[in-house]
């Protein structure tokens, strides 16, 4: 139900925003409009795929790492320096992610050639 | 801690990635400008402290006798990723930093560990040779 609420608010937000645009100049509003989207889009795929990569990466290797703690205790100091390195490396791929999506949200470099382009500027 | 400290290969980690931090640093002092410097700052920091609370967190979850309770594991790495989230979400945000002098701090440990791992195959290799 939440949900279902939630959905056809942003539905009808969204439909709010892009009828707000097309009384302007509707192909102008159009052209945002789908800039807009694709970089939303984008972003919200490149976090989403990487974090998916990123827990698939890590479970496995951590994984491994507790069923060898557990076959032997004593060797857990190198087995823990070991995942650690593996570890910051996988996770380093879902922080260049999440940096790649927040420029894409909020520090686009191409966002003010393309709203001249498309003539919102 | 003084037990993580002791590993020396640890140790060897975390010196190599201060240096290949502040060989950065100077890099970026002497050729780019200083919002370029600026963010291999702030990024160097941000994953050097990421990489010291994750193997806080590691240690303090695996090392047999020392265990914490998984809810306090869990919580920590939480924590953790919800701080880097918010502190990249400023420096993009607010554009405190150049994006890519960013990314070029936050690759220090992956710069690190790539020039360990080159390092060791290159011994491995010459031993093999000779």
């Amino acid at each position: 139900m939440v949900r279902k609420v939630v959905v056809l608010t942003l539905i009808a937000l969204l439909s709010m925003v892009a009828v707000a645009f097309a009384e302007a100049n509707p192909q102008v509003a159009a052209a945002g409009l789908n800039v807009y989207f694709g970089v939303v889009l984008a972003a919200g795929l490149a976090i989403g795929i990487a974090a998916l990569g990123t827990g698939i990466g890590q479970g496995i290797g951590l994984r491994g790492a507790v069923e060898g703690v557990a076959r032997n205790p004593e060797a857990s100091g190198k087995i823990t320096v070991t995942m650690l390195i593996g570890l910051a490396m996988i996770e380093s791929l879902a922080i260049y992610a999440l940096v790649v999506s927040l420029i894409l949200l909020y520090a686009y470099p191409m966002a003010a050639p393309i709203a001249k382009f498309v003539g919102l500027q | 801690m003084a037990g993580r400290e002791a590993d020396p290969l640890l140790r060897k980690i975390r010196l190599m990635n201060g240096a290949v931090w502040v060989a950065l640093l100077g890099a970026g002092l002497v050729f780019m400008p200083w919002r370029f410097t600026l963010g291999i700052a702030a990024g160097g920091m941000v994953i050097l402290a990421n990489f010291h609370l994750l193997a806080r967190a590691l240690k303090s979850g695996l090392t047999p006798g020392q265990l914490t309770t998984p809810m306090a594991v869990i919580a920590k790495y939480y924590l953790r990723l919800a701080g880097t989230a918010l502190v990249l979400f400023f420096l993009i945000a607010y554009r405190l930093v150049d994006p890519f002098g960013l990314i070029m701090g936050l690759s220090v440990v992956v710069i690190n560990l790539t020039l360990m791992g080159c390092n060791e195959m290159r011994k491995i290799l010459f031993k093999e040779a000779n």
